[in-house]
Protein backbone atom coordinates (compact mmCIF):
# COMPACT_ATOMS: atom_id res chain seq x y z
CA UNK A 1 0.00 0.00 0.00
CA UNK A 2 1.01 3.46 -1.11
CA UNK A 3 0.59 6.76 1.39
CA UNK A 4 0.72 9.98 -0.29
CA UNK A 5 0.49 13.40 2.26
CA UNK A 6 -0.69 16.38 0.94
CA UNK A 7 0.46 19.86 2.46
CA UNK A 8 -1.41 22.93 2.53
CA UNK A 9 0.18 26.79 2.79
CA UNK A 10 -0.42 26.43 6.75
CA UNK A 11 1.15 23.90 7.02
CA UNK A 12 4.05 25.73 5.23
CA UNK A 13 3.54 28.39 7.19
CA UNK A 14 3.85 26.90 10.71
CA UNK A 15 6.89 24.50 9.64
CA UNK A 16 9.02 27.66 8.63
CA UNK A 17 7.58 29.95 11.78
CA UNK A 18 8.24 27.35 14.00
CA UNK A 19 11.65 26.74 12.36
CA UNK A 20 12.96 30.22 11.77
CA UNK A 21 12.03 31.16 15.82
CA UNK A 22 13.95 27.86 16.46
CA UNK A 23 17.07 29.46 14.50
CA UNK A 24 17.17 32.33 15.76
CA UNK A 25 16.87 30.88 19.18
CA UNK A 26 19.93 28.74 18.53
CA UNK A 27 21.78 31.63 16.54
CA UNK A 28 21.12 33.71 20.47
CA UNK A 29 22.20 31.08 22.61
CA UNK A 30 25.32 29.86 20.18
CA UNK A 31 26.69 33.55 20.10
CA UNK A 32 26.84 33.34 23.80
CA UNK A 33 23.77 35.20 24.80
CA UNK A 34 20.99 34.39 27.08
CA UNK A 35 17.65 33.09 25.27
CA UNK A 36 15.42 33.75 28.52
CA UNK A 37 14.06 37.12 27.37
CA UNK A 38 13.82 35.47 23.53
CA UNK A 39 11.68 32.21 25.09
CA UNK A 40 9.55 35.09 27.23
CA UNK A 41 8.58 36.43 23.87
CA UNK A 42 8.59 33.46 21.78
CA UNK A 43 4.50 33.87 21.82
CA UNK A 44 4.13 37.26 20.28
CA UNK A 45 7.24 37.05 18.12
CA UNK A 46 5.43 33.24 16.51
CA UNK A 47 2.02 35.08 16.18
CA UNK A 48 4.04 38.01 13.84
CA UNK A 49 5.91 35.81 11.61
CA UNK A 50 2.89 33.20 11.45
CA UNK A 51 0.53 35.77 10.82
CA UNK A 52 2.61 37.90 8.11
CA UNK A 53 3.97 34.43 6.55
CA UNK A 54 0.30 33.49 5.99
CA UNK A 55 -0.67 36.71 4.68
CA UNK A 56 2.48 37.08 2.09
CA UNK A 57 3.66 39.97 3.50
CA UNK A 58 6.46 39.18 5.69
CA UNK A 59 10.11 39.64 3.72
CA UNK A 60 12.96 39.61 6.48
CA UNK A 61 13.18 38.56 9.93
CA UNK A 62 15.70 40.63 12.10
CA UNK A 63 17.84 39.87 15.23
CA UNK A 64 19.88 42.90 16.01
CA UNK A 65 22.54 42.71 18.31
CA UNK A 66 23.49 45.71 19.76
CA UNK A 67 25.99 46.92 22.51
CA UNK A 68 24.02 47.77 26.13
CA UNK A 69 25.82 51.61 26.13
CA UNK A 70 26.22 52.82 23.31
CA UNK A 71 23.50 51.65 21.56
CA UNK A 72 25.73 50.47 18.36
CA UNK A 73 25.09 47.44 16.73
CA UNK A 74 27.46 44.70 17.05
CA UNK A 75 26.19 41.94 14.69
CA UNK A 76 22.90 41.37 13.04
CA UNK A 77 20.97 38.16 11.65
CA UNK A 78 18.53 38.39 8.80
CA UNK A 79 16.18 35.86 7.66
CA UNK A 80 14.83 36.42 4.29
CA UNK A 81 11.88 34.50 3.96
CA UNK A 82 11.48 33.58 -0.10
CA UNK A 83 8.37 32.96 -1.18
CA UNK A 84 7.93 30.00 -3.99
CA UNK A 85 5.38 27.80 -2.31
CA UNK A 86 4.37 24.42 -4.25
CA UNK A 87 1.84 21.66 -3.28
CA UNK A 88 3.80 19.31 -5.67
CA UNK A 89 7.25 19.49 -4.12
CA UNK A 90 7.21 17.19 -0.66
CA UNK A 91 10.53 18.68 0.75
CA UNK A 92 11.13 20.50 3.63
CA UNK A 93 14.29 20.47 6.04
CA UNK A 94 16.04 23.00 8.28
CA UNK A 95 19.83 23.14 8.22
CA UNK A 96 20.35 23.98 12.04
CA UNK A 97 24.16 22.92 10.99
CA UNK A 98 24.66 25.82 8.05
CA UNK A 99 23.94 28.31 11.30
CA UNK A 100 26.30 26.41 13.48
CA UNK A 101 28.86 26.70 11.44
CA UNK A 102 28.35 30.40 10.45
CA UNK A 103 28.51 31.02 14.48
CA UNK A 104 31.55 29.45 14.86
CA UNK A 105 33.45 31.50 12.05
CA UNK A 106 31.22 34.67 13.15
CA UNK A 107 32.34 34.53 16.93
CA UNK A 108 30.85 34.96 20.34
CA UNK A 109 29.35 38.65 21.16
CA UNK A 110 29.93 39.89 24.38
CA UNK A 111 27.93 38.54 26.91
CA UNK A 112 26.26 41.60 28.26
CA UNK A 113 25.29 42.79 24.37
CA UNK A 114 21.49 43.34 23.83
CA UNK A 115 19.05 41.96 21.20
CA UNK A 116 15.72 42.40 19.65
CA UNK A 117 13.72 41.03 16.78
CA UNK A 118 12.23 43.40 13.73
CA UNK A 119 9.91 42.08 11.09
CA UNK A 120 9.81 43.87 7.56
CA UNK A 121 6.69 43.71 5.93
CA UNK A 122 5.66 44.40 2.13
CA UNK A 123 3.53 47.71 2.56
CA UNK A 124 -0.18 47.10 3.43
CA UNK A 125 0.39 44.57 6.25
CA UNK A 126 -2.27 43.68 8.88
CA UNK A 127 -2.07 44.64 12.03
CA UNK A 128 -1.56 41.60 14.54
CA UNK A 129 -1.46 42.37 18.25
CA UNK A 130 2.01 43.23 19.96
CA UNK A 131 3.91 44.93 17.19
CA UNK A 132 4.85 48.02 16.30
CA UNK A 133 7.00 50.54 14.35
CA UNK A 134 10.85 50.79 14.38
CA UNK A 135 13.77 51.65 12.86
CA UNK A 136 16.84 49.37 12.01
CA UNK A 137 20.30 50.27 13.43
CA UNK A 138 22.63 52.02 11.47
CA UNK A 139 24.64 48.77 9.14
CA UNK A 140 27.25 51.61 8.39
CA UNK A 141 30.90 50.17 8.03
CA UNK A 142 29.61 46.76 8.04
CA UNK A 143 28.95 44.35 5.02
CA UNK A 144 26.37 41.50 4.97
CA UNK A 145 28.12 37.60 5.16
CA UNK A 146 25.18 35.64 3.30
CA UNK A 147 24.81 31.87 4.01
CA UNK A 148 21.82 30.26 1.44
CA UNK A 149 19.19 28.74 2.16
CA UNK A 150 18.08 27.39 6.11
CA UNK A 151 15.00 26.50 5.99
CA UNK A 152 12.47 24.74 3.41
CA UNK A 153 8.98 23.43 3.09
CA UNK A 154 7.37 23.15 -0.28
CA UNK A 155 9.41 25.89 -1.60
CA UNK A 156 8.35 28.56 1.51
CA UNK A 157 11.42 29.07 2.72
CA UNK A 158 14.16 31.10 4.41
CA UNK A 159 17.61 32.13 3.56
CA UNK A 160 20.09 33.38 6.51
CA UNK A 161 23.04 36.11 6.71
CA UNK A 162 24.74 38.04 9.02
CA UNK A 163 25.98 41.45 9.41
CA UNK A 164 30.09 42.07 10.33
CA UNK A 165 32.07 45.13 10.50
CA UNK A 166 34.60 45.84 7.76
CA UNK A 167 38.16 45.68 8.25
CA UNK B 1 32.39 5.60 -2.36
CA UNK B 2 34.29 8.88 -1.96
CA UNK B 3 33.72 11.22 0.84
CA UNK B 4 32.69 14.65 0.16
CA UNK B 5 35.61 15.99 1.80
CA UNK B 6 37.98 13.80 -0.22
CA UNK B 7 35.95 15.14 -3.30
CA UNK B 8 36.45 18.84 -2.90
CA UNK B 9 40.24 17.70 -1.84
CA UNK B 10 40.74 16.06 -5.79
CA UNK B 11 38.64 18.68 -7.43
CA UNK B 12 41.21 21.37 -5.88
CA UNK B 13 44.30 19.03 -7.08
CA UNK B 14 42.69 18.58 -9.70
CA UNK B 15 42.63 22.14 -10.44
CA UNK B 16 46.35 22.69 -9.22
CA UNK B 17 49.52 22.97 -11.89
CA UNK B 18 51.16 20.32 -12.77
CA UNK B 19 54.64 20.80 -13.47
CA UNK B 20 54.45 19.65 -17.19
CA UNK B 21 51.66 22.31 -17.64
CA UNK B 22 54.04 25.13 -15.75
CA UNK B 23 56.87 23.79 -17.97
CA UNK B 24 54.48 24.28 -21.32
CA UNK B 25 53.69 27.80 -20.13
CA UNK B 26 57.12 28.81 -19.66
CA UNK B 27 58.22 27.71 -23.14
CA UNK B 28 55.22 29.54 -24.37
CA UNK B 29 55.83 32.65 -22.64
CA UNK B 30 59.63 32.36 -23.56
CA UNK B 31 58.81 31.52 -26.94
CA UNK B 32 56.07 34.71 -27.02
CA UNK B 33 58.56 37.16 -25.42
CA UNK B 34 61.75 36.52 -27.53
CA UNK B 35 59.81 37.00 -30.84
CA UNK B 36 58.30 40.39 -29.34
CA UNK B 37 62.05 41.47 -28.46
CA UNK B 38 62.63 41.38 -31.54
CA UNK B 39 60.00 43.64 -32.31
CA UNK B 40 59.88 46.42 -29.36
CA UNK B 41 62.61 47.70 -27.40
CA UNK B 42 61.90 45.56 -23.84
CA UNK B 43 62.97 46.63 -20.69
CA UNK B 44 62.20 43.64 -18.90
CA UNK B 45 59.05 41.06 -19.08
CA UNK B 46 57.59 39.03 -15.95
CA UNK B 47 54.19 36.48 -15.68
CA UNK B 48 51.78 38.02 -13.66
CA UNK B 49 47.97 37.91 -13.18
CA UNK B 50 46.10 35.21 -11.76
CA UNK B 51 48.53 32.61 -13.29
CA UNK B 52 51.23 33.97 -10.83
CA UNK B 53 48.92 34.27 -8.18
CA UNK B 54 48.58 30.76 -8.25
CA UNK B 55 44.67 31.61 -8.42
CA UNK B 56 44.46 30.67 -12.05
CA UNK B 57 41.64 27.54 -13.01
CA UNK B 58 41.83 24.75 -15.58
CA UNK B 59 41.97 24.83 -18.37
CA UNK B 60 45.00 26.80 -18.31
CA UNK B 61 44.67 29.86 -20.68
CA UNK B 62 45.16 34.12 -21.36
CA UNK B 63 48.22 33.73 -19.01
CA UNK B 64 49.38 37.14 -18.16
CA UNK B 65 52.71 38.79 -19.27
CA UNK B 66 53.41 42.23 -18.78
CA UNK B 67 56.05 43.70 -21.01
CA UNK B 68 57.28 46.96 -19.57
CA UNK B 69 58.39 48.54 -22.91
CA UNK B 70 61.86 50.87 -23.25
CA UNK B 71 62.31 54.55 -23.35
CA UNK B 72 62.42 54.42 -26.84
CA UNK B 73 59.17 53.29 -27.14
CA UNK B 74 57.79 55.83 -25.19
CA UNK B 75 55.88 56.98 -28.12
CA UNK B 76 53.26 55.14 -27.70
CA UNK B 77 52.58 56.05 -24.21
CA UNK B 78 51.65 59.55 -25.99
CA UNK B 79 49.31 58.03 -28.47
CA UNK B 80 45.88 56.46 -27.98
CA UNK B 81 46.24 53.09 -25.99
CA UNK B 82 45.21 51.49 -29.82
CA UNK B 83 48.01 52.19 -31.34
CA UNK B 84 50.39 49.79 -29.34
CA UNK B 85 47.55 47.17 -29.20
CA UNK B 86 47.19 47.31 -33.05
CA UNK B 87 50.97 47.16 -32.98
CA UNK B 88 51.34 44.36 -30.74
CA UNK B 89 48.46 42.77 -32.68
CA UNK B 90 50.82 42.80 -35.84
CA UNK B 91 53.91 41.82 -34.68
CA UNK B 92 51.86 38.88 -33.25
CA UNK B 93 49.83 38.23 -36.02
CA UNK B 94 52.92 37.97 -38.81
CA UNK B 95 54.25 35.31 -36.41
CA UNK B 96 51.36 32.86 -34.91
CA UNK B 97 48.62 33.88 -38.07
CA UNK B 98 45.42 36.32 -37.67
CA UNK B 99 43.39 33.50 -36.89
CA UNK B 100 45.53 32.72 -33.23
CA UNK B 101 46.12 35.94 -32.26
CA UNK B 102 42.82 38.36 -30.75
CA UNK B 103 43.06 42.19 -29.69
CA UNK B 104 41.33 42.64 -26.56
CA UNK B 105 40.77 45.67 -24.50
CA UNK B 106 44.37 45.52 -22.66
CA UNK B 107 46.31 42.87 -24.44
CA UNK B 108 46.66 40.74 -27.41
CA UNK B 109 45.57 37.03 -26.56
CA UNK B 110 47.76 34.50 -28.82
CA UNK B 111 45.77 30.96 -28.88
CA UNK B 112 48.07 28.18 -29.21
CA UNK B 113 45.51 25.78 -31.18
CA UNK B 114 44.66 23.33 -28.25
CA UNK B 115 40.80 22.30 -27.39
CA UNK B 116 40.15 20.60 -24.26
CA UNK B 117 38.64 17.37 -23.86
CA UNK B 118 35.02 16.33 -22.61
CA UNK B 119 36.79 16.40 -18.45
CA UNK B 120 38.76 19.69 -19.98
CA UNK B 121 42.00 17.78 -20.33
CA UNK B 122 44.34 20.00 -22.65
CA UNK B 123 47.36 16.86 -21.84
CA UNK B 124 48.96 19.53 -19.47
CA UNK B 125 48.95 22.13 -22.65
CA UNK B 126 48.26 26.12 -22.44
CA UNK B 127 45.57 27.17 -24.34
CA UNK B 128 46.71 30.64 -24.76
CA UNK B 129 48.85 33.79 -23.46
CA UNK B 130 48.01 37.61 -22.98
CA UNK B 131 50.45 40.06 -23.78
CA UNK B 132 50.19 43.06 -22.14
CA UNK B 133 52.19 46.41 -22.96
CA UNK B 134 53.19 48.13 -20.13
CA UNK B 135 55.44 51.08 -18.86
CA UNK B 136 56.92 51.42 -15.63
CA UNK B 137 55.12 54.65 -13.77
CA UNK B 138 57.27 54.60 -10.67
CA UNK B 139 56.83 51.13 -8.27
CA UNK B 140 53.57 50.75 -10.37
CA UNK B 141 52.81 49.91 -14.17
CA UNK B 142 50.62 51.87 -16.92
CA UNK B 143 48.67 49.78 -19.51
CA UNK B 144 46.35 50.66 -21.82
CA UNK B 145 42.98 50.58 -21.90
CA UNK B 146 41.27 50.66 -25.34
CA UNK B 147 37.77 50.59 -23.71
CA UNK B 148 38.16 54.07 -22.25
CA UNK B 149 40.80 55.13 -24.44
CA UNK B 150 43.30 56.13 -21.38
CA UNK B 151 46.49 54.26 -19.86
CA UNK B 152 45.69 53.25 -16.42
CA UNK B 153 47.49 52.03 -13.72
CA UNK B 154 47.39 49.02 -12.09
CA UNK B 155 50.45 47.55 -9.92
CA UNK B 156 50.20 43.53 -9.86
CA UNK B 157 52.45 43.27 -6.79
CA UNK B 158 49.77 44.50 -5.19
CA UNK B 159 47.28 42.54 -6.17
CA UNK B 160 49.68 39.22 -5.32
CA UNK B 161 50.69 40.62 -2.05
CA UNK B 162 46.56 40.66 -1.11
CA UNK B 163 45.89 37.20 -2.58
CA UNK B 164 48.87 35.72 0.04
CA UNK B 165 47.73 37.36 3.07
CA UNK B 166 43.82 36.38 1.73
CA UNK B 167 45.46 32.81 1.62
CA UNK B 168 46.93 32.90 4.96
CA UNK B 169 44.18 34.05 6.51
CA UNK B 170 41.87 31.55 5.12
CA UNK B 171 44.15 28.62 6.44
CA UNK B 172 45.78 28.16 3.06
CA UNK B 173 42.32 27.14 1.36
CA UNK B 174 41.95 30.91 -0.39
CA UNK B 175 43.54 30.51 -3.63
CA UNK B 176 42.03 26.40 -3.51
CA UNK B 177 38.33 27.85 -3.29
CA UNK B 178 39.07 31.16 -5.71
CA UNK B 179 40.49 28.26 -9.14
CA UNK B 180 37.22 26.34 -7.64
CA UNK B 181 35.00 29.14 -7.83
CA UNK B 182 36.65 30.12 -10.75
CA UNK B 183 36.03 26.71 -12.49
CA UNK B 184 32.28 27.54 -11.69
CA UNK B 185 32.46 30.58 -13.84
CA UNK B 186 33.85 29.40 -16.70
CA UNK B 187 31.45 26.48 -17.03
CA UNK B 188 30.54 26.14 -20.53
CA UNK B 189 26.82 25.57 -19.62
CA UNK B 190 26.47 29.08 -18.48
CA UNK B 191 27.69 30.31 -22.58
CA UNK B 192 29.28 33.29 -21.43
CA UNK B 193 30.96 33.72 -17.83
CA UNK B 194 28.93 34.93 -15.51
CA UNK B 195 31.21 37.01 -14.06
CA UNK B 196 34.17 39.24 -16.21
CA UNK B 197 36.62 39.81 -15.86
CA UNK B 198 37.99 36.31 -14.15
CA UNK B 199 39.67 38.26 -11.56
CA UNK B 200 36.42 40.33 -10.63
CA UNK B 201 35.94 36.61 -8.90
CA UNK B 202 39.21 37.00 -6.31
CA UNK B 203 38.37 40.68 -5.96
CA UNK B 204 35.07 39.72 -4.43
CA UNK B 205 36.82 37.03 -2.70
CA UNK B 206 39.30 39.27 -0.88
CA UNK B 207 35.97 40.35 0.73
CA UNK B 208 33.66 37.47 0.60
CA UNK B 209 35.83 34.59 1.97
CA UNK B 210 35.97 35.36 5.37
CA UNK B 211 36.23 34.00 9.07
CA UNK B 212 38.87 31.75 8.26
CA UNK B 213 38.37 28.00 6.68
CA UNK B 214 36.30 26.00 9.24
CA UNK B 215 36.90 22.62 7.23
CA UNK B 216 32.69 22.39 4.93
CA UNK B 217 33.85 23.20 1.47
CA UNK B 218 30.11 22.29 1.26
CA UNK B 219 29.11 24.97 3.50
CA UNK B 220 31.82 27.43 2.52
CA UNK B 221 30.55 27.62 -1.39
CA UNK B 222 27.02 27.59 -0.05
CA UNK B 223 27.67 31.09 1.26
CA UNK B 224 30.40 32.02 -0.92
CA UNK B 225 27.74 31.60 -4.11
CA UNK B 226 25.03 33.61 -1.82
CA UNK B 227 27.35 36.03 -0.48
CA UNK B 228 28.30 36.92 -4.71
CA UNK B 229 24.85 36.82 -5.71
CA UNK B 230 23.99 39.59 -3.06
CA UNK B 231 26.96 41.61 -3.98
CA UNK B 232 27.22 41.39 -7.52
CA UNK B 233 25.57 44.62 -8.06
CA UNK B 234 28.13 46.51 -5.69
CA UNK B 235 31.25 47.97 -7.10
CA UNK B 236 34.13 46.23 -6.49
CA UNK B 237 37.37 48.53 -6.68
CA UNK B 238 41.05 47.71 -7.70
CA UNK B 239 42.49 46.15 -4.96
CA UNK B 240 45.79 48.20 -5.48
CA UNK B 241 43.70 51.46 -5.32
CA UNK B 242 44.71 52.55 -8.75
CA UNK B 243 43.05 51.62 -11.43
CA UNK B 244 39.29 51.84 -12.19
CA UNK B 245 36.75 49.62 -10.13
CA UNK B 246 37.10 45.82 -11.64
CA UNK B 247 33.07 45.97 -12.01
CA UNK B 248 32.78 48.35 -14.31
CA UNK B 249 33.28 45.76 -17.18
CA UNK B 250 30.13 44.65 -16.28
CA UNK B 251 26.70 46.59 -17.55
CA UNK B 252 23.33 46.04 -15.06
CA UNK B 253 22.14 43.30 -17.58
CA UNK B 254 25.32 41.24 -17.09
CA UNK B 255 24.98 41.99 -13.01
CA UNK B 256 21.37 40.74 -13.11
CA UNK B 257 22.62 37.74 -15.33
CA UNK B 258 25.41 36.59 -13.04
CA UNK B 259 23.32 37.22 -9.90
CA UNK B 260 20.65 35.10 -10.81
CA UNK B 261 23.22 32.16 -12.31
CA UNK B 262 24.85 32.60 -8.72
CA UNK B 263 21.67 32.28 -7.42
CA UNK B 264 20.78 29.43 -8.70
CA UNK B 265 24.29 27.87 -8.04
CA UNK B 266 23.47 29.08 -4.31
CA UNK B 267 20.22 26.33 -4.51
CA UNK B 268 21.67 23.47 -6.06
CA UNK B 269 24.32 23.68 -3.03
CA UNK B 270 21.79 23.78 -0.92
CA UNK B 271 19.94 20.89 -2.47
CA UNK B 272 23.48 18.95 -2.75
CA UNK B 273 23.50 19.90 1.38
CA UNK B 274 19.92 18.28 1.90
CA UNK B 275 20.86 14.91 -0.28
CA UNK B 276 23.91 14.41 2.26
CA UNK B 277 22.13 15.25 4.99
CA UNK B 278 19.78 12.08 4.10
CA UNK B 279 22.64 10.18 3.68
CA UNK B 280 22.44 10.08 -0.33
CA UNK B 281 26.25 10.54 -0.57
CA UNK B 282 26.04 9.40 -4.44
CA UNK B 283 23.77 11.60 -4.97
CA UNK B 284 25.22 14.54 -3.57
CA UNK B 285 28.44 14.05 -5.48
CA UNK B 286 26.16 13.66 -8.88
CA UNK B 287 24.80 17.33 -8.03
CA UNK B 288 27.94 19.42 -7.15
CA UNK B 289 29.56 17.87 -10.00
CA UNK B 290 26.73 19.11 -11.73
CA UNK B 291 27.30 22.35 -10.54
CA UNK B 292 30.69 22.79 -11.19
CA UNK B 293 31.74 20.98 -13.99
CA UNK B 294 33.54 17.77 -15.46
CA UNK B 295 36.76 18.26 -12.72
CA UNK B 296 34.35 17.04 -9.74
CA UNK B 297 35.06 14.00 -9.14
CA UNK B 298 32.42 11.15 -8.80
CA UNK B 299 35.14 8.78 -7.05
Amino acid sequence: MTSVCAYSYTHSVTYVADNILKSLKDIIRLSGLDPAKFADDWEVNQRGIRSWLDSGHLELVTLEIYHPNTDALITRWDITVVYQWSSGNGSFWTDTEQLRYAILKAGVVPSQAKYRLILQNKPGRPNVDGWSSASFRSTDGMVRQSLGATVQHQGLGANAAYWRKVG
Amino acid sequence: MITLDEAFRKFKSRLELTQREQDNASARHTEVREYLATKFKIDRDFLTGSYKRHTKTKPLKDIDIFFVLAQAERHYREKHPSAVLDAFYDALAEKYGKDRVRKQGRSINVDFGIKPDDEDNTNEQILSIDAVPAFAAGDDYEIPDNASGKWIKTNPETHAKKAIAAHQAYSNEWKGLVRMMKYWNNNLKHGEKPIKPSFLVEVMALECLHGDFHGRFDYEFQGFFTTLADRIMDEWKDPAGLGPPISNDMDTARKQRARSLLETASHEAANAIHLARQGRNGDALVEWRNLFGPKFPLS
